[in-house]
């Protein structure tokens, strides 16, 4: 019994989590999470194939030609 | 019906759009607003869903926000079927025990030691989440993912001339990793789901209260190890039945001798209802 009662607890806190994503705005524009879901699985991503050379260390710390023209 | 007719049809069920891969395009349909409970790249070109972990990665890098349409749909699988997906639904789970099956060298008792499953705790905080918020990248598809690499990056790259002249260093590095995984796949079952996958590891978090479970009767188990002879995730049986690590394919339950009958499988709702 207890344990049907966590279960259905977190069902219900999942249908206010799948709502949430369908109807909330998250900014001006309108955007809704779901549109994010939909962008992030119909454009190719350049992570998943392996083509995102970012330099996450340029991101962290910034480029030396930034601090030279600051 | 066996669990590989199940693997099977959902393989089909997620990868229904096989002639995109002449183009090397994704599908970009209504479905890919769902999010399937598998290791399956949504950049794959046949893929008609959404994949989770890709999704909370991209949500939390460029929304900087909870993804919690994608955490719902995942507590909502998990809260009923507990990581059952795993076993039946996963299409690199498939593909792991597919390679396995045919592996000259493969071994049923090989596997690394305990500590090496942290590796899929490290995959989760720090590659899925710490990473992406902090805005630097969709860490684990970008630098681990095999299953992004097979299904979506080699078909995509074979297909466009313009994006195979854009393949560098990150690329490289995902193929020999991805190479690595598949030595080490052929050797041990399901290795990717044991060590690697910070997914199996979100959907283990519901095995212990989810609505289907593997049930042991205590009172008719001698403890003779059989299950644990099946188990796909070398896993100690019967002790660790459900546990986090548990895929819950339920090949330990044929496996217990019938003179015992200790093991079955099923949704628990039916003993209370």
């Amino acid at each position: 019994m207890k344990k049907i009662v966590i279960v259905s607890i977190i069902l219900i806190i999942s249908l206010i989590f799948l709502i949430k994503g369908w109807v909330h705005e998250i900014d001006e524009d309108g955007t809704k999470e779901i549109d994010l879901v939909n962008a992030a699985g119909k454009n190719v991503c350049m992570s998943c194939i392996g083509l995102a050379d970012e330099n996450i260390f340029e991101k962290l710390f910034g480029t030396s030609e930034k601090k030279d023209n600051e | 019906m066996s669990r590989r007719i199940y693997q099977l049809i959902f393989f089909i069920i997620q990868n229904p759009f096989i002639s995109n891969f002449m183009t090397g395009r994704p599908y970009n349909g209504p479905t890919k607003s769902f999010c399937a409970p598998g290791l399956h790249c949504y950049s794959c070109p046949s893929m008609a869903f959404g994949c989770p972990l890709g999704t909370i990665q991209y949500v939390i890098k460029y929304a900087a926000m909870i993804p919690y349409y994608t955490l719902g749909t995942l507590s909502a699988i998990g809260a009923v079927f507990g990581s059952a997906s795993c076993g039946y639904v996963c299409p690199f789970g498939l593909f792991q025990e597919l390679l396995h099956s045919i592996s000259p060298w493969k071994s049923d008792t090989a596997k690394l030691p305990q500590p090496f499953r942290y590796i899929k705790w490290g995959n989760l905080i720090l590659l899925v989440i710490i990473v992406p918020a902090f805005g630097l990248a969709q860490g684990f598809c970008a630098w681990i993912c095999p299953s992004g690499l097979i299904m979506a990056g080699l078909p995509i790259i074979a297909a466009n001339e313009g994006i195979r002249a854009s393949v560098g260093i990150t690329f490289y590095w995902k193929l020999f990793l991805t190479t690595v995984f598949i030595i080490f796949i052929m050797r041990e079952k399901r290795f990717f789901c044991r060590y690697i996958c910070p997914l199996g590891l979100i959907l283990g978090f519901f095995n212990k209260i989810s609505l289907y479970q593997i049930k042991l009767d205590k009172n008719k188990c001698v403890t003779c190890r059989a299950c644990q002879k099946s188990c796909p995730m070398g896993l100690k049986l019967p002790e660790e039945i459900n546990s986090i690590d548990c895929i819950k394919c339920g090949e330990c339950v044929p496996s217990c001798p019938s003179k015992f009958g200790a093991l079955s499988k099923g949704f628990e709702i039916k003993k209370i209802l």
